[in-house]
């Protein structure tokens, strides 16, 4: 695992110095074309975009349409982030980048969510969907948090009634109580409702 | 010098784990044997243990500050272009320095409670001071064992002679954790989770000498408060950070971490509630024990589920083999707990006594059952992709979908207990009353509602989050306002009359800060129904429209230093025509470990956030590319997170009359009057 995340890391790293390259030598044929330009705007647009080609902040960053990003959500990102695809937060991530384009690819032939949600499991086996299906063992995600809880009812249930049945209280005692006159049981409630608990 | 400050950070880890190992023999048998002199030596052993660990902690930090790249910790968490105080936060920035960071908090937080009851608990100490023990020296072996920060780097440890060597520069702190929040959140969050080791002390020496009466589950109580308090503000930071640094509009994202930090948040605060029937009516003892042994368990297996690989998250920049470590120290510490349990059922049993079922007695089981069963379901989503490959032979994956699906509506319920449960009286509550409490909150939340629906509000949860919030906020102003006019008549000003009122019972009005708090974090939450986001290729003089702001990219700075290589966006923020504000979202490369990352520009306000970020630039780099959000009602979260702390902190400010009741329980003829009459001081 731990790895196979370092040639992961070693693999984008060299990604990124070819592509850093890359835009280097695209800012010289683009310096080259700018300077034909007559309009100032273009080249200062151009001048600012240019200098940021020059760094290794480079490109690839894509735009992912709202349909595209909406069908993510049912995904999960296979780079060990864990999160949605529509969430997933890595860079040029290895997983979210390619998954996204081929949801953006299938919608584009016309494929329905449904469509898209079989194709992706079919590939990509179902632990690329973000939430266990509701068959076989995977139903038992869903029911036991409320399994459990029906269970911890029936026993707040049980407790009420065997907490709440009368008991056998001395005779002397509740007689001593019943001869506590009026306002002192009210004062005696109203000091153990303002008591410090 | 360097390699000084390394040898005597050796020598100290290993002599802080040969005392710790001493103090927990000399605890456990200068309590067995009632010998006073040789428990007081575990004490002291304690206290230089901390000594010791603080001594480590100080010489990886000299390290970490003068770039000894010879150490292997800090080559691979920290480079020359580092600011110093990222150098100086790479302390947890690394599985080792992480782990000797919170070995080092556990050993100050016992120092302390040595201190604070050196006078006080005597009976229980020596087994207190035992059990810390048992904790430090675990994570003392792994530091000294399997993960230690001073090793070499290329020392080779079996085989072939060790070949030392120092690389002229490290690979750098991990550009997403170089962000303010780093130098606090994990220390607060460590803070919290190492805390609840002392609780848990206190219920083991409780359970080992059957001593549980009144007097330690108040100590306990306030022993939990504080890591309860510093583990929520923990948790509240690092959805900050997540929110700024990573970029995808959230703050919560349901990572096996999150959970892992979640769980003993929720026992801890269903042990709060609970604690409250044990003092007040001697109920729910052993569930009680069960729920402080809990969460010090869950706080152990969050670590061993995070840091052993066995679930993949996004941390994964503490992953090692230290995972078998944790896996055995939780059974054995659990096989304990289970056996202490057992063997004490007599001794915790409880005065369980309902008069009504409409009594603050029952709210709190409701309370305890949501919170219970919320932590189960956090649970049992974070290992059921381990149980699913387990069991079926392929993997599963349970992510937001799945945790908000589930927990919403226990969440809700909550809520509507947070209103409800503090109004009912304990023991019964007449009709009367409750339609004295209930009347004006019920009304206000339903007209709430239908103003809300009539705005065209129809998000069903978050309608729903937002009447109960209304509901309880008014349940809690109206405990405030009745008590401040009682005491206005007797002279005070209505003001005046608030803040006493607060101090002279701060267990009750600091609990409804709190309260309110959560309200706030409920209202925060049920804005992330009303989400918008948008994308957009841009080049300067481009405008994006997102809601009622226009957003024009006016130009691209781009930057240079030693650490990274950044590009700022300059947006001017447009409001309904008129300039609102100017952003400066940025993207930044980090040449030492080559990854980019960005920097979140936000526009911020009570009513909704305007989130911006630069997410790159086109395949050609002729056009920047722009993600804007707009959150609804994010910075009620954060303002949730500081009426939590601030509640918790006037909670724990002891209020008159319990300093009065403390003083009265701490003379020995009221603790042996106590005892042998089975009453004990309430309130």
């Amino acid at each position: 695992m731990q790895s196979l995340r370092m040639s992961e890391q070693k693999a984008k790293a060299q990604m990124m110095k070819q592509k850093s390259e890359r835009n280097q030598e695209q800012v010289m044929s683009a310096s080259w074309f700018g300077c034909l330009q007559t309009h100032v705007m273009r080249l200062l647009i151009f001048a600012v975009l240019a200098s940021v080609a020059a760094m290794s902040i480079d490109g690839s960053a894509q735009i992912v349409s709202p349909e595209v990003m909406k069908i993510s959500e049912r995904f999960v990102c296979q780079c060990g982030c864990s999160e949605q695809l529509s969430v997933c937060a890595m860079l040029n991530c290895g997983s979210a980048t390619p998954l996204r384009a081929e949801i953006a690819e299938l919608l584009k032939q016309g494929k329905t969510e449904k469509e898209i949600t079989s194709i992706f499991v079919a590939k990509y086996g179902k632990v690329i969907l973000a939430a266990p299906t509701t068959q076989g063992f995977d139903l038992t995600a869903w029911t036991l948090p409320f399994v459990m809880f029906v269970l911890g009812l029936a026993l707040i249930y049980y407790l009420i009634r065997l907490w709440a049945r009368p008991r056998a209280v001395p005779a002397v005692e509740s007689g001593s109580m019943a001869e506590v006159p009026q306002d002192y049981q009210q004062r005696i409630e109203s000091e153990l409702k303002n008591l410090d608990l | 010098m360097q390699n000084l400050a390394v040898d005597i950070g050796q020598f100290a880890l290993l002599f802080a784990f040969c005392l710790s190992a001493y103090a927990i023999v000399a605890g456990f048998l200068g309590g067995k044997l009632a010998h006073r002199r040789l428990a007081e030596t575990g004490e002291r052993a304690v206290l230089i243990t901390c000594g010791l660990v603080t001594l480590a902690v100080f010489c990886v930090w000299y390290n970490l500050l003068t770039n000894n790249y010879g150490l292997q910790y800090v080559a691979s968490t920290s480079n020359r272009a580092m600011p110093w105080y990222y150098k100086f936060g790479a302390l947890w920035g690394g599985q080792e320095g992480s782990l000797l960071f919170w070995c080092w908090l556990l050993s100050i937080y016992s120092a302390s409670a040595i201190f604070i009851h050196r006078n006080r608990n005597r009976n229980l100490m020596p087994y207190v001071v035992s059990v810390i023990s048992v904790v430090t020296t675990f994570f003392l072996t792994v530091n000294n064992f399997v993960a230690n920060p001073f090793d070499l780097v290329g020392v080779v440890r079996s085989g072939a002679a060790a070949v030392p060597f120092t690389p002229m520069d490290g690979r750098g702190l991990n550009p997403l954790l170089q962000y303010w929040a780093m130098v606090i959140h994990p220390p607060i969050l460590y803070l919290g989770y190492v805390g609840f080791t002392i609780p848990f002390a206190f219920a083991m020496a409780a359970l080992i000498t059957r001593d549980l009466d009144e007097e330690w589950i108040r100590t306990t109580r306030r022993w939990m408060m504080v890591p309860w308090m510093l583990l929520g503000t923990g948790i509240l930071l690092g959805a900050k950070w997540a929110y700024v640094v990573l970029g995808w509009g959230g703050y919560w994202g349901w990572d096996p971490v999150e959970n892992a930090s979640l769980m003993p948040w929720l026992t801890g605060t269903a042990f709060l509630h609970s604690v409250m029937m044990q003092e007040r009516k001697g109920m729910m003892k052993v569930w009680n024990v069960v729920l402080i042994l809990s969460s010090f368990l869950l706080c152990i297996f969050g670590t061993f589920l995070t840091r052993s690989g066995v679930v993949s998250s996004v941390h994964a920049f503490a992953q090692s083999a230290i995972g078998p470590y944790f896996a055995g120290f939780i059974f054995i510490l659990l096989g304990l707990c289970c056996y202490f349990i057992v063997t004490r059922l007599d001794d915790l049993k409880s005065e369980n006594r309902l008069e009504s079922v409409v009594s603050r007695e029952s709210s709190f089981l409701f309370n305890n059952l949501v919170l219970l069963a919320a932590m189960f379901a956090v649970l049992w989503g974070t290992i059921f992709p381990v149980l699913s490959e387990a069991l079926q032979g392929e993997k599963r994956s349970v992510s937001a979908p799945f945790f908000n699906k589930v927990n919403i509506p226990l969440g809700l319920f909550l809520l509507f207990l947070t209103g409800v449960g503090p109004l009912l009286a304990w023991r019964n509550t007449s009709l009367r009353s409750l339609r004295k409490n209930f009347t004006i909150p019920v009304i206000v939340s339903l007209l709430t509602g239908a103003i809300l629906l009539g705005f065209g509000m129809r998000h069903f949860y978050s309608l729903v989050s937002l009447v109960l919030s209304v509901f309880v906020t008014c349940t809690i102003l109206m405990e405030f306002h009745r008590g401040a006019l009682a005491r206005k008549r007797q002279g005070d000003n209505y003001l005046e009359a608030l803040w006493i009122l607060t101090f002279r019972n701060t267990r009750r009005y600091g609990g409804y800060i709190v309260h309110l708090g959560i309200v706030f974090l409920f209202v925060g939450f049920a804005g992330a129904g009303f989400n918008r986001e948008t994308q957009q290729e841009m080049v300067p003089g481009d405008t994006l429209t997102i809601g009622h702001y226009a957003i024009t990219l006016e130009r691209v700075k781009t930057s240079n230093n030693a650490n990274y290589e950044s590009a700022v966006g300059v947006f001017g923020v447009y409001k309904d025509g008129n300039r609102a504000a100017t952003l400066y979202p940025e993207r930044r490369f980090y040449p030492a470990s080559e990854q980019p990352t960005t920097e979140v520009a936000l526009k911020s306000n009570l009513k909704e956030d305007l989130y911006l970020v630069l997410a790159g630039f086109s395949d050609d780099n002729s056009k920047a590319i722009v993600h804007a959000f707009v959150n609804p009602l994010v910075t009620w979260v954060w303002l949730g997170g500081a009426f939590c702390f601030g509640g918790t902190v006037i909670c724990l400010i002891p209020s008159k009359h319990t300093r009065t009741a403390e003083r009265v329980l701490i003379r020995p003829e009221v603790q042996e009057y106590a005892k042998s009459e089975n009453v004990g001081a309430k309130g």
